[in-house]
């Protein structure tokens, strides 16, 4: 009987240690939890302060979630719009004063660029720009910064951009890419430099408007690093940054500073009182979390632990309706990439045959069961091709190219097949559909194209099977095109989402230029090319009319040479929480909703 | 003094007739015929045994039932509610649903509500001074198909569920026989070799049983189907590569304990090959314990194959399997549950009933029980 008590005891004892671990990890061990459990204080209580968070009700804090479990978010690694919350660049995206497009204002410059010659630019700094710890932001910041970004050893992925996107500064890209060529460039002669404290200048290639120096220095890799750190996280032989990796290796000079960062969990920012724009700032605080299930995030938003949510399958069948939920048209396109090269299937290189997908995949069905558009064309509903606006899908010289019913046409694709057929000598193709695994919509229209192809063709000959994978896995297959012909994938799924092709369309065709870095394939369409050089040229950039004619030229050989095949455009639908007051009714292009200029209703 | 017997004494008893031995009242039983007698005795085992002939019966005539192909698709008719005859006048799988969160205007427009798909208001409230409402709708009618029938519903794509749901059992249970006579075979093979020679043929062969079993089942598995690619044969050969370890190692035990009875003994010294000693005399012995081994392994093989399809690793598309029907499923399940309903509860039964019949079996062939009944 002892030994019985005294094992009840020792149980008890142990449940008891149990239930105060549990209490003690909320009173400060875990910032996950302080978080959740002061986000729920905040949202049910409605008022009082939690005696066990650090977040009181009366703070206006936001909460929203995130998918991407970002393991970097340094100005030149991180890929995730969290970036964006904590970082300022020199230029930002605003609403208009109509509040229904966006204009570029300065954030961290005092005012917009300027130049005499129209290559060489001025840009001063705010003197009020601080780091979060107060250190002041001028020009060595940017000029130290500029120069990590486009670093020839470490060669950073996408701020090569700061070379050339909107612009092209003189010898930049020499510069970063000197290790790989051979030919060295000293940075003093690249085209940056320190005018004054206050004040670089940036040295461009050939003419650009202020405008295009604007947008390019609103570019996230444009943004600057905290010296003293970044340099300490450099390891000793400089072929590594750790900047960016933690909550206290990266230093804010955004409207927010990132206080506590649970590796894919969540991350949570106070404002940053000495932000240039801190007085724009509402909000007292961010807490994004990582979730990826779609029920858990629905099932956080319906209990008020989620403010915002982007709906899903289960989402919008409930919320379709709803007066909250917000419906736009998105830029991504999602088209079918062709390995033209493979060896095994020489068919995929075949004209007649990638002619014969493009007529025979029926894009309604598609569109109605993954609740977006058809699309038949390569540039999004959503690109302004003129300054006042002027969508290019709205002009009706972009449109010739198609035909009813999205191009959809039976007949004339079978009449395609069966010459692909012939011209390549096989009884049946055979070709396999990649798709990124976490995109439900491209799972559903990979299965509806395997199926209704294999009917329309016939089972004798054709085949389609269609494969899950890992997106960039998916991306890391298809780059190994550009190595050399490989029969490692057939057909994948794409979306080229260019930040500058968002006002100037033409740049959407960068990917399929023979000398881009990122295109899928060594197929080489000279007449795009061509176009694509001419849309860049000084000529183009500084007549949009004639830009948007060469546009549409190189949309058409796009189709003509079914250089991808589009199959729908992406259409988002978000739904926000009752709280939050919106500076903005519609999503506008480049500036989404705006959160960080939002308020929290009392 | 003492009295002699005399001869005269004795008589012959039954000389007058012929004695015979006593003949056996009842008929001689195998070994086999012991086991089906003990076996037909537990009724929970005849009742599973029962279930798993009808499901594999369903499996393979059930899509005979209804007029649609697993992957015929149609966008018109997604995730339709099941809808079943006579069961649907009790309000049972009538086809209907709760539409939630409808603005109130729509339901005057024919377009989004036709006529005749209301059936109840469940619910009236305003957001942002929007009246709305949480409608319940003949969705049959809701979405143009006022006279079909899905018994089980339909899935994303206006799939009938029944017919992939049959479709998937046969896949399942397909991957799952297959895979378990291979480990059977594979495995008694390996555990026969070891047991009967035994010394260091039996170290080396149990040693590398043991590294091959020391990695994880899943870690093999998902490297196998990334390496192979998804697809009926790469899961049947990721459930191989380890699982017959577990055979092997009963039969290992068999030959241990039986290669050194008096009747091996006996077939050795008349100069019997190994071959005939293993496979003639000793396996049968094990062959029990074997079946046994093999209905229990049933189910785990449809289990992991449906784990495996749950965590993206199953067939390729179109091909459904009770696993894919499942992965599919639980992305909709707030919305949709009954599309996770009936591949759930089959999963559910078809396990039970494999364990069912397996502890049947594992008593019926137990030896100790021979004659008990």
């Amino acid at each position: 009987m002892k030994k019985s008590y005294a094992a009840i005891g020792m149980a008890l004892v142990m449940l008891g240690s149990t239930l105060a671990g549990c209490s003690g990890s909320s009173s400060g061990t875990s910032a996950q939890t302080q978080a959740t459990q002061g986000q729920e204080t905040t949202t049910q209580a409605g008022g009082s302060e939690s005696a066990e968070s650090n977040i009181s009700v009366g703070e206006k804090i936001f909460y929203w979630s995130s998918t991407a479990a970002a393991s970097n978010i340094s100005p030149f690694e991180g890929n995730t719009e969290i970036v964006d919350y904590f970082q300022s660049n020199l230029y930002r995206y605003i609403p208009n004063e109509t509040k229904d497009a966006a204009m570029v204002a300065p954030d961290l410059a005092a005012k917009e660029p300027y130049t005499e010659d129209g290559y060489t630019w001025f840009i001063e700094i705010d003197p009020n720009a601080k780091w979060a710890n107060g250190d002041l932001i001028n020009a060595d910041t940017f000029m130290y910064s500029w120069q990590q970004a486009l670093d020839p050893k470490l060669m950073y992925s996408t701020p090569s951009g700061l070379a050339k996107n909107y612009i092209e500064v003189v010898n930049a890209y020499a510069y970063y890419t000197q290790e790989s060529t051979g030919v060295p460039v000293a940075w003093e002669d690249v085209g940056f430099k320190k005018v004054d404290d206050y004040t670089v200048s940036v040295t461009t290639t050939e003419k650009y408007s202020a405008l295009d120096v604007m947008r390019h220095f609103q570019m996230r890799y444009t943004g600057p690093v905290y010296q003293p750190l970044y340099d300490s996280c450099m390891n000793s032989d400089h072929t590594a940054n750790s900047y960016g990796t933690e909550a206290d290796l990266i230093m804010a000079s955004g409207p927010f500073v990132l206080t506590s960062w649970t590796k894919g969990t969540e991350r949570v920012f106070k404002k940053n009182e000495n932000y240039a724009h801190a007085d724009e700032v509402k909000l007292d605080g961010m807490t994004v979390r990582v979730v990826q299930d779609e029920l858990t995030q629905l099932e956080m938003f319906e209990k008020g632990s989620l403010d915002y949510l982007v709906l899903g399958s289960n989402g919008e069948t409930k919320y379709g309706d709803d007066p909250r939920t917000y419906v736009y048209e998105s830029s991504a396109l999602r088209e079918i990439e062709v390995n033209f090269e493979n060896p095994d299937k020489p068919y995929l290189g075949n004209l007649n045959f990638r002619k014969a997908l493009y007529y025979g995949i029926d894009r309604a069905p598609i569109a109605k069961v993954t609740g977006n558009i058809a699309a038949d064309y390569f540039i999004p509903t959503t690109y302004p091709v003129y300054a006042d606006g002027t969508k290019y899908r709205d002009l009706p010289e972009a449109n010739e190219f198609r035909t009813e019913n999205y191009s959809y046409n039976p007949e004339l694709a079978k009449e395609y097949f069966e010459k692909a057929l012939q011209e390549t000598g096989v009884s049946k193709v055979s070709v396999n559909l990649i798709y990124n695994e976490a995109v439900e919509d491209l799972r559903a229209a990979s299965e509806n194209i395997q199926s209704s192809l294999t009917a329309l063709f016939g089972a004798d000959k054709f085949e389609l099977t269609v494969t899950a994978m890992n997106n960039s896995a998916a991306v890391k297959l298809m780059r190994t095109s550009q190595n050399g012909p490989t029969n490692g994938w057939d057909l994948c799924w794409g979306a080229w989402d260019l930040t500058a092709a968002t006002y100037y369309p033409n740049r959407k065709f960068e990917p399929y230029v023979s000398t881009d870095s990122r295109r899928f394939s060594q197929y080489n369409d000279k007449v795009i090319d061509e176009l694509y050089a001419q849309s860049v040229s000084e000529e183009c950039r500084l007549d949009e009319k004639k830009r948007a004619e060469v546009t549409i030229a190189m949309e058409k050989e796009y189709i003509d040479q079914v250089l991808a095949i589009p199959v729908y455009q992406q259409v988002s639908k978000y739904i926000h929480s009752d709280r939050c007051i919106l500076p903005v009714e519609e999503r506008i292009t480049s500036v989404g909703f705006d959160w960080v200029l939002m308020d929290i209703a009392e | 003094m003492s009295e002699q017997i005399k001869r005269e004494d004795f008589v012959f008893l039954d000389a007058d007739r012929t004695l015979f031995d006593e003949t056996f009242s009842g008929k001689p039983i195998g070994f086999f015929k012991d086991a089906l007698l003990r076996l037909k005795k537990n009724k929970a085992s005849i009742v599973a045994f029962v279930i798993i002939v009808l499901i594999a019966f369903f499996a393979v005539a059930g899509p005979v039932f209804t007029p649609y192909g697993y992957n015929d698709q149609d966008v018109n008719r997604v995730n339709m509610p099941p809808k079943i005859p006579v069961l649907e006048t009790f309000g049972i799988a009538d086809g209907t649903r709760i539409i939630y969160n409808s603005r109130k205007e729509n339901l005057n427009n024919p377009e989004k509500f036709p006529e005749g798909s209301v059936l109840e208001i469940v619910r009236e409230y305003e957001i942002k001074n929007t009246p709305m409402v949480d409608v319940k709708v003949d969705y049959y009618i809701y979405s143009g198909h006022p006279d079909d029938y899905f018994i089980m519903g339909t899935d994303y794509l206006g799939r009938d569920l029944w017919t992939r749901l049959w479709r998937g059992a046969r896949v399942s249970l397909l991957i799952a026989v297959i895979s378990v006579m291979m480990n059977i075979c594979i495995g008694v093979v390996y555990g026969a070799i070891a047991g009967y020679y035994g010394g260091r043929v039996d170290i080396i062969m149990m040693r590398i049983t043991e590294i091959i079993g020391a990695f994880p089942q899943v870690i093999v598995a998902t490297l196998l189907i990334l390496f192979m690619g998804t697809g009926i044969r790469a899961i049947i050969f990721a459930l191989i590569i380890r699982g017959w370890i577990g055979t092997a190692k009963l039969v290992r035990g068999q030959f241990l304990r039986f290669k050194g009875r008096e009747y091996v003994l006996a077939a050795r010294v008349m100069g019997v090959k190994d071959k005939k000693l293993i496979f003639r005399h000793i396996l049968p012995n094990s062959i029990g314990p074997v079946i046994t081994r093999a209905m229990v392994e049933v189910p785990g093989a449809i289990f992991a194959e449906s784990f495996l399809a749950f965590i993206g690793l199953g067939l390729q598309a179109p091909e459904p399997s009770i696993g894919v029907l499942l992965s599919d499923a639980q992305k909709v399940l707030n919305s949709y549950p009954y599309q996770t309903f009936f591949p759930a509860v089959l999963i559910s039964v078809l396990m039970i009933s494999f364990n069912l019949f397996g502890n049947g079996l594992r008593d019926a062939f137990n030896p100790t029980m021979r004659g008990s009944d």
